[in-house]
């Protein structure tokens, strides 16, 4: 899996290619939790993602938390089929914004 | 059998219940119509016989007051003829005076002398003497007097014509030399006493016919009363007794009276010959009456109606005793009748209940004998079977049968017994158990049909016979090994829908001879490939026209080219259709084809779909995460093998890294095996997880709740939760100390 940044000024998006699974999620974990103060606009590009599996669910919800804390906005973009299918019968795309 | 379940007792005598019944229900109907005919009959006989009486009564009293008219002429006449010969003839002077005389001496009320030429001489009357003569009135009929004959002519009484208070009875008699006529008249109030005295003698000759209890009374009103002059009735020496009306009839001549009131100008007329007919009823006797006013005299006939209805009785009771004779006559006719019908009636019932538990017991035998729960092995991958038998309604004898022989080898059965009934059941259980036992102790499968063979022609005294397929499928090379017992052979069935007869040369069927020889023939079957077996009863099913079902439609359907929803849904295309929607198609198209003709042999198939042997592949790393790329990788380069869609190879992955995830994290496990099993029919792949770590089953775990918030949720259990929806099943095992999680997924 690799990990490209643009930021914008409080706009970030990350853009995540290849699969968020156990091996790989602490990866993006580290970006979620090393993120600037001044981000208030973080968007998960997955265009380019596979697929998700629990240990990426966790660190979607922490980012999606995080965001929260600060009243910031959060955002996934580019979601495929599989990854939605995980999303939905786990239940988290309620929590979610979808662009 | 035991006692007591097949008595069928059969009603012949008279005192069971269906036939006390039946003899109620007869006599109680022939009553009623034997009652109803006797009612109509002595209603009929009565109402003769009353009209009987009254004609009687009618014609006795017309006759009496005829021949009261005639007596008191006679009286009259007497007195006409003596004035007549006093005068001699009608010219002689005779003065009025001397008529006059006459009149008072005789009690005569008018003398005239009559010229012939119809005026008058002399009359006592002066108003008569005035008019002149007898021309153009009422009296010109005793004009008749001056013919010539000598006999005299009289009318009855007759009121006045100038005076109609007047009542008054003429009678004339012509002079002997022509010349007229004298007429005499007489008051009706002189009846009376001529009555009075002349009454005994006058009624004397009245009688009613012979043994009738009839008779005449005479009262004459005194006052308001009628005062009884006399009655009389004759008896058989000819002497009237008097009775009382009273004594006789029991009732008074106040109720006569009542019942005969006279008219209105009874006392102005001074006669009325009131004709009134009564029946009365008195002490229980009817009684007919009928009266005569003369004057103030009643007249009374009484005629008692049972004697004249007791000659009817005997008509009656002819009629009723023949129809007595009639009715049991015919009652016991049908009472035979129905017994003998009731005999047989009940003899069908138990024949028909023999039948029938026959037909039950047979088939209960047929249905407990061969398997029935689909699908059989359901965790086998390798192959799918499914078999039906539908049997007719007299119950053949065909049998189906599956069983494991070895831990990869299923052994598939047809069979065809011959004959019906309990007999071709208890058959086939021998022939079925007898085979079974057979393949699974020898080794060689035609050793084993030999065999069955040789046993079943031993004491087989009712001679029956089973025509039978038998094969033996190596679940895991696909090599089919087959024996054929004189049984038609089976089809198999390519993906593409091709179709392949099973060819051997058969073998005699079994329980002929016990010398017969069988061979084992061998094909293979790829995977997808499926094997059809059936019994006749598909193939020789006939239509109304008996036409036969036959082996082209067979193949025509097994191709997919046959058959409602076949066209349309094309299931037997290369989406492969399970055995079971294969084994309706075919029963479809022979109940569509049989249409209303009833099936006539039990109609048998066994369809065995082989998937083949699964691709098995395995990796073991040490459990830690960083092996997980690797065995991910292996993973999904099988699948990249076998062609699974990106979707589906997703799926697995995610699942594979749950699972891998939870073993490597948490079981303490030394090292991890995946194990990878790839199928072709349909296209799946099976990962199984192994590790020997604790003893831990996800499946143990409850689903976390997916509703709750995102502050509220916990990822825990999440892994699990979505391997259960991702695979299509997922199971667990702990066995030979180690942990199996595996999980599926069908991709083509």
């Amino acid at each position: 899996m690799d990990i490209a940044k643009v930021q914008e000024g409080p706009v970030l998006n990350i853009v995540v290619r290849g699969r968020l699974e156990t091996a790989t999620a602490p990866q993006l974990d580290a970006e979620v939790k090393g993120l600037p103060a001044e981000i208030m606009d973080l968007t998960f590009d997955f265009t380019d993602l596979e697929y998700v599996s629990s240990a990426g669910l966790r660190v979607i919800l922490m980012a999606q938390k995080a965001m929260t804390a600060r009243k910031a906005v959060f955002k996934l973009a580019g979601v495929n089929a599989t990854v939605k299918k995980v999303l939905d019968l786990t239940g988290f795309s309620p929590l979610l914004t979808f662009v | 059998m035991s006692e007591g379940s097949r008595s069928y007792a059969v009603p012949t005598t008279l005192g069971d219940s269906a036939s006390v019944k039946w003899w109620f229900r007869f006599v109680s109907s022939a009553i009623v119509v034997f009652a109803a005919i006797v009612m109509a009959v002595a209603l009929m006989q009565r109402h003769f016989a009353d009209s009987r009486s009254e004609d009687e009564l009618d014609y006795i009293s017309d006759d009496f007051e005829l021949s009261f008219d005639n007596y008191i002429g006679y009286g009259l006449g007497l007195r006409a003829k003596w004035i007549r010969d006093q005068v001699v003839s009608a010219t002689t002077a005779v003065s009025q005076v001397r008529l006059r005389q006459w009149a008072d001496m005789f009690d005569l009320d008018e003398i005239n002398v009559v010229l012939r030429d119809g005026r008058i001489a002399v009359s006592t009357d002066d108003e008569v003497a005035a008019v002149g003569t007898m021309l153009g009135g009422p009296a010109e009929r005793f004009m008749v007097l001056t013919n010539g004959v000598d006999a005299l002519y009289t009318e009855p009484f007759r009121p006045g014509a100038a005076n109609p208070g007047c009542v008054r009875k003429y009678l004339g008699v012509p002079f002997a030399d022509g010349s007229g006529y004298v007429q005499v008249g007489s008051d009706i109030r002189h009846v009376t006493e001529s009555f009075r005295s002349g009454a005994g003698i006058f009624m004397r000759n009245w009688t009613f016919g012979q043994g009738r209890d009839g008779f005449f009374l005479c009262a004459q009103k005194e006052g308001d009363d009628y005062r009884v002059i006399m009655s009389a009735s004759r008896n058989e020496t000819g002497c009237w007794a008097g009775k009382l009306l009273e004594a006789d009839l029991g009732f008074d001549l106040d109720g006569l009276y009542d019942a005969f009131p006279p008219s209105a100008d009874f006392h102005a007329s001074g006669v009325n010959f009131c004709r009134r007919s009564l029946i009365v009823r008195r002490n229980g006797s009817e009684i007919a009456l009928r009266a005569r006013y003369i004057r103030d005299i009643l007249i009374v006939a009484v005629l008692p109606l049972g004697p004249n209805r007791d000659v009817n009785q005997a008509t009656t009771v002819l009629v009723v005793f023949s129809l007595l004779a009639l009715f049991t006559a015919f009652g016991f006719l049908l009472a035979r009748i129905s017994a003998s019908n009731r005999k047989l009636s009940a003899m069908r019932d138990a024949e028909n209940r023999r039948n029938a538990e026959d037909l039950a017991t047979a088939h209960s035998i047929q249905r407990t004998a061969l398997p029935v729960i689909f699908p059989p092995y359901p965790r086998d991958l390798k192959m799918d079977v499914f078999a039906r038998m539908d049997p007719a309604r007299d119950v053949g004898g065909d049998f189906y049968d599956f069983y494991y022989v070895g831990e990869n080898r299923l052994a598939v059965i047809v069979a065809d017994v011959s004959g019906k009934g309990v007999p071709a059941a208890m058959f086939m259980m021998k022939a079925k158990t007898l085979l079974k036992s057979c393949v699974l102790s020898k080794n060689d499968l035609a050793d084993a049909v030999a065999e069955t063979n040789l046993r079943l022609c031993e004491g087989n005294e009712t001679e029956m016979f089973v025509t039978c397929w038998v094969g033996v499928l190596d679940e895991d090379t696909g090599d089919l090994v087959y024996v054929n017992a004189g049984h038609n052979p089976p089809y198999v069935r390519h993906p593409d829908g091709s179709l392949m007869p099973v060819d051997s040369v058969s073998g005699l069927f079994l329980g002929a001879m016990d010398t017969a020889a069988y061979k084992v023939y061998r094909t293979r079957l790829a995977p997808g490939d499926l094997l059809f077996l059936y019994t006749d009863g598909v193939t020789e099913a006939n239509n109304v026209m008996h036409e036969m079902f036959g082996e082209s439609r067979l193949e025509e359907v097994l191709r997919g080219e046959r058959g409602r929803g076949l066209q349309r849904f094309n299931p037997l295309a290369p989406k492969l259709a399970p055995p079971q929607d294969v084994c309706r198609f075919v029963r479809n198209a022979v109940d569509a084809f049989a249409g209303t003709a009833a099936q006539f042999d039990d109609i048998t198939m066994l369809a065995l779909r082989y998937r083949g042997r699964p691709e098995v592949f395995e990796i073991t790393k040490p459990a830690a995460t960083g092996s997980m790329p690797e065995i991910a990788a292996f993973a999904e380069g099988k699948l990249k093998d076998a062609g699974c869609p990106q979707d589906a190879k997703s799926d697995l992955l995610v699942a594979l890294d749950e699972i891998l995830t939870n073993v490597c994290s948490y079981s303490g496990s030394a090292d991890v095996t995946l194990r990878v099993e790839l199928a072709r029919d349909p296209k799946a792949a099976r990962f199984t997880v192994i590790d020997s770590g604790s003893a831990w089953n996800p499946l143990d775990h409850l689903d976390p709740d997916i509703t709750l918030s995102a502050d509220e949720r916990e990822i825990g259990g999440l892994g699990i939760l979505m391997v259960k929806k991702l695979m299509d099943d997922v199971s667990y095992c702990r066995e030979d100390g180690c942990n199996k999680f595996s999980f599926r997924k069908v991709f083509g």
